[in-house]
């Protein structure tokens, strides 16, 4: 009856210590895991936290298209001399500018068309962080006759779309750069033309 | 030198292209739509980012890069920014890789996940929601299983292949092992039958050849004996040779080693002494015709074996005990028989008749036919001990008997084990009675 039990008992310890010697591998291999995994997911955390503390463009377009509080850039007696036939219209959208890059296009009082590309870009960032996108209307000669702003994503009513779109315009400066570069371009032509 | 990475990597390729493939597909698109409207905000770039990394991953480790990508396409929908990749086709190829690689309630857990994740921009009312309307979710949600189920259907397809090929390998090894058991039943058959009997014609002329002696005037007589000796020796070797061919197929059996036959020290030298002995034949105890056919079987077994073995000078007894089964199936006594029969041959070859006497007992009872079997060895003479080879014009051992009838035995579930002790050769067979019920209790066990 003891060598019975003993044997049992026997027994008993060599499946423990293959259990423990499994568990232990597995825990090793487990702990070894878990730490890449913490590892990963503290970076992740940290990046995400820092990502978070860096400024955000265009988040507040629906807020202020909502309260029509949209700041312009401070207005003070010292402005550039525009000249030429479109001077007034040079100096009301210089006062409405609402970015530093608007100001720096319009301080030579022309609108290049590279520059207008630069303000559509800065314009289209602002749809597409709402889902819209411009799209210039061509005709069949390659000429572009119109604008219009296509959704793409999100769930936004044509209301909400057209604030939007109105809040971009004034935000981005676009609003008043591109009729301005219309004009001057026009004038371009007409005089290379005569 | 880089042969073995890049053959791996080919198969590795070749086992994971369709992966490869869905995953290549779901980073081209996301990258288009990345180059076109590009993430403005810091947090979405960095999710974006992490997406496309899991997306590259995703061949490699499918299950963490699958949660990681649904981690991101949860994650982007706090941040309120519709710019950048859209995150549905890495959510399709998330769920897709989580439906084949996991088990089917880890993937309806992804499928919830992304579900729910998705449906509570809607019920806020948030612009960044798929839809405006419950309607339109409908068919994302649609989309997000048919995505999930997808990949269940793979797995299922590779599974049922997997079972399909499994089944065709069974089916494979079982003609394999089929037709090595109607080769071994063949070779067993070819060297009871055969060797046994040309041994004995072998030993005869050898026994012939001692006793008419070197003299002249029996040189005729003894070229005949010489020329009989010869042939039965020769068509011994091809029948052995047919035997291993036979037995070409047959995994080397390790205990085969400790036969009895594969004794290089064991010679045959039969000296023309005869001692007849008489086996006693006790009456079979049962009436039906088949216990005394099979009872017959084995007489006749034993007899053959009592007459071959004295007329070749060896001296020894064969006997039975007890009584045999009534219901004791053929295919034993057939063995039991043959068992006999290549235990007597075994004598011839490697016994002395000098060197003492033989002794087998053969105890019969309900469950089983036990053979004890002891015999002296014979010693080697001094040409083999110093050469280790057979002397020419003498049966050679061949090494297959024992093993063939070993397998037999084992086959329907009995044992046969051989042994020396004290310059003793000893051999048990136990065969059980009934074959099928010895096989279920084995494989029971």
């Amino acid at each position: 009856m003891t060598r019975i039990l003993g044997s049992n008992q026997s027994n008993e310890q060599r499946h423990h210590h293959a259990w423990h010697g499994i568990a232990l591998s597995f825990s090793h291999w487990h702990r070894r895991n878990l730490m890449v995994a913490i590892i990963l997911a503290i970076g992740i955390i940290i990046a995400v936290l820092l990502a978070s503390l860096l400024p955000q463009p265009w988040s507040d377009v629906v807020t202020n298209a909502g309260n029509d509080s949209s700041r312009t850039m401070s207005t003070t007696s010292e402005h550039p001399g525009f000249t030429g036939s479109h001077k007034y219209e040079a100096l009301t959208a210089w006062n409405n500018l609402r970015t530093e890059l608007g100001r720096s296009i319009l301080e030579d009082g022309v609108v290049t068309p590279a520059e207008l590309a630069k303000v559509r870009k800065a314009y289209n960032e602002c749809l597409s962080v709402y889902g819209l996108q411009a799209k210039t209307i061509i005709d069949g000669s390659g000429e572009a006759i119109g604008e219009s702003v296509v959704s793409i994503r999100g769930s936004m009513n044509s209301q909400q779309q057209s604030d939007v779109i109105d809040q971009c315009r004034t935000e981005s400066d676009y609003q008043w750069l591109e009729p301005l570069a219309n004009v001057q371009s026009t004038e371009q032509s007409t005089k290379e033309a005569q | 030198m880089n042969g073995k990475p890049t053959a791996n990597a080919t198969h590795w390729i070749r086992m994971h292209w369709f992966r490869i493939a869905i995953a290549a597909f779901t980073l081209i698109a996301t990258l288009v739509e990345w180059s076109v409207i590009p993430p403005i905000y810091p947090l979405n770039f960095l999710f974006s980012g992490l997406s496309v990394i899991a997306i590259v991953l995703s061949p490699f480790i499918p299950r963490i890069s699958g949660w990681l990508i649904i981690v991101t396409v949860v994650a982007r929908l706090f941040v309120l920014d519709l710019s950048g990749p859209n995150p549905l086709w890495a959510a399709y190829l998330a769920l897709a890789i989580i439906g084949y690689d996991s088990a089917i309630p880890v993937a309806m857990a992804a499928l919830l996940t992304v579900t729910m994740a998705e449906c509570v921009p809607v019920a806020l009312n948030t612009f960044n929601a798929l839809s405006a309307t419950w309607i339109g979710m409908v068919n994302y949600i649609g989309m997000f299983t048919l995505a999930t189920m997808a990949g269940m259907s793979f797995r299922w397809r590779k599974q049922r292949d997997e079972i399909r090929e499994q089944a065709l390998v069974l089916e494979r090894k079982q003609w394999q092992l089929d037709t090595l058991q109607r080769n071994t039943r063949l070779a067993s058959r070819i060297h009871d039958s055969a060797s046994g009997g040309l041994s004995y014609i072998a030993l005869t002329a050898q026994r012939q050849l001692r006793r008419i002696g070197e003299d002249e005037a029996h040189h005729a007589e003894r070229q005949d004996w010489q020329f009989v000796n010869d042939q039965a020796l020769s068509v011994l070797d091809e029948i052995h040779h047919v035997i291993d061919l036979l037995e070409q197929r047959q995994s080397p059996d390790p205990s085969q080693l400790d036969d009895f036959d594969d004794s290089k020290t064991q010679k045959s030298s039969a000296n023309p002494l005869v001692k007849r002995t008489e086996s006693p034949v006790p009456e079979p105890s049962s009436s039906s015709s088949t216990a005394s056919r099979q009872w017959n079987t084995l007489q006749s077994a034993m007899q053959k074996a009592t007459a071959k073995l004295t007329h070749l000078g060896f001296t020894g007894t064969i006997e039975t005990r007890g009584s045999l089964s009534d219901d004791c199936s053929d295919e034993v006594v057939t063995e039991t028989a043959n068992l006999i029969g290549e235990i007597t041959a075994n004598i011839t070859r490697h016994m002395s008749p000098d060197s003492g006497e033989y002794c087998c007992v053969i105890t019969l009872s309900k469950a089983a036919i036990e053979i004890m079997e002891t015999n002296p060895m014979a010693m080697p003479s001094n040409d083999a001990q110093n050469n280790g080879i057979s002397p020419a014009g003498t049966l050679k051992p061949h090494g297959s008997g024992l093993a063939m009838h070993r397998r037999m035995i084992r086959s329907l579930g009995g044992e046969l084990n051989t042994t020396t002790e004290d310059g003793d050769w000893i051999l048990y067979a136990r065969i059980p009675a009934h074959p099928g019920s010895s096989e279920l209790e084995r494989r029971a066990a």
